[in-house]
């Protein structure tokens, strides 16, 4: 998860130091507010939650000490933290919950003569797909999006059409945000990328700004740029 | 009055005597001169650092580079050596900042041949 720029237009980071209240190995992810008297510094964020985020991480905590040091060390360990309210992240979209699963091929079985709907060789109703963006990656639509606006177990349909009847053979992946429509982004196991494998709708709060899709290596280099959807130092959440 | 009486007739071995003792008093090339830097790069930290003070850093010496991001590189924060808040400098341990190249890399590739897509 890296910084793009802030959705204010500027594109300079503040960063702080908060201490932290368990181990933090791994850059660039998001980190929360403790519940009150439940921890000493701030808390890493779940794949499915980012409540009360206090932004992203920039660097390693170290081993988190809870028990005073044989040589008077100190206890205290810190991680920098990205604090912009609405910094907006890159996050790389994966088709599984592990970094690097490229995501998955849909390729056509079939394809309507008015370019508004198509069968895909993939279960398309689980998860859910309709709401999400699909996008063409070989074909006569190679390089164009679309919406998909409902579906059955094969078949997604779409209320603009595509430019070009689908033909079987054609390519195209899928993603459950449709910026700026999407509130939600499931986070992989590190919590650094996009889980895209999920249902529409479902994942932790981010509001995503655009996607970013690769034509030569769309299923394993492509991004969701977001913000974070519930962030402590935004207005709204003031008293947080 | 007082006479300063001052020592002229040093021999090779004094000055060589004189220059050993000097090397204890003489910053080695990954100490930075201040104790909170060294404890962060010590525990391989990302630095922040104002312009005066990232002036006088050596990150080669300490292995560290500048974030291979080039939005990363000026951010605001507390310098880790004057506590200021400000514009500062951002270092990265260049274990880490190798990490952040690929990444950006990628992020660049992808930019370069990507549709982008925001309804």
């Amino acid at each position: 998860m890296d910084f793009q720029g802030s959705i204010n237009g500027g594109s300079t980071a503040v960063i702080k130091r908060y201490q932290v209240a368990a181990t933090k190995a791994t850059a660039g992810v998001p980190v929360l507010v403790p519940a009150p008297a439940a921890g000493s510094g701030v808390i890493v964020a779940t794949t499915t939650s980012t409540a009360k985020a206090v932004g992203v991480t920039v660097d390693t905590s170290g081993t988190y000490v809870t028990a005073q040091q044989t040589d008077s060390a100190d206890t205290a360990r810190t991680v920098g933290v990205i604090i912009n309210p609405g910094a907006i992240y890159s996050l790389k979209m994966n088709g599984g919950a592990t970094e690097g699963t490229a995501m998955v091929l849909h390729t056509a079985v079939s394809g309507a003569s008015d370019g508004l709907s198509f069968v895909s060789d993939v279960n398309t109703d689980s998860p859910e797909l309709a709401g999400g963006t699909v996008f063409c990656l070989t074909g006569a639509n190679a390089g164009r999006w679309n919406r998909c606006t409902s579906n059955s177990t094969t078949t997604m349909t779409f209320i603009r059409a595509w430019p070009s009847d689908v033909a079987a053979g054609d390519t195209f992946v899928v993603a459950p945000y449709f910026p700026p429509a999407g509130i939600t982004i499931q986070l992989t196991t590190l919590l650094t990328q996009a889980d895209a494998s999920i249902a529409v709708g479902t994942g932790a709060a981010f509001k995503s700004v655009e996607l970013l899709w690769d034509q030569n290596n769309g299923r394993t280099n492509s991004y969701v740029n977001a913000v974070l959807g519930n962030h402590v130092f935004a207005a709204t959440l003031a008293d947080s | 009055m007082v006479d300063v009486l001052v020592r002229k007739d040093y021999s090779a071995q004094d000055v060589q005597l004189a220059d050993l003792k000097r090397v204890e008093f003489r910053r080695n090339r990954y100490t930075s001169g201040s104790a909170h830097l060294d404890d962060m790069i010590a525990l391989q930290k990302a630095l922040i650092l104002c312009d005066s003070h990232a002036r006088k850093f050596k990150p080669r010496a300490a292995r560290y580079e500048l974030h291979p991001a080039e939005n990363m590189r000026t951010v605001v924060g507390n310098c880790d050596v004057c506590k200021m808040m400000g514009p500062g400098v951002l270092f990265l341990p260049q274990s880490q900042a190798a990490d952040e190249r690929k990444k950006r890399e990628q992020y660049l590739r992808c930019l370069e041949y990507s549709t982008i897509v925001s309804s």
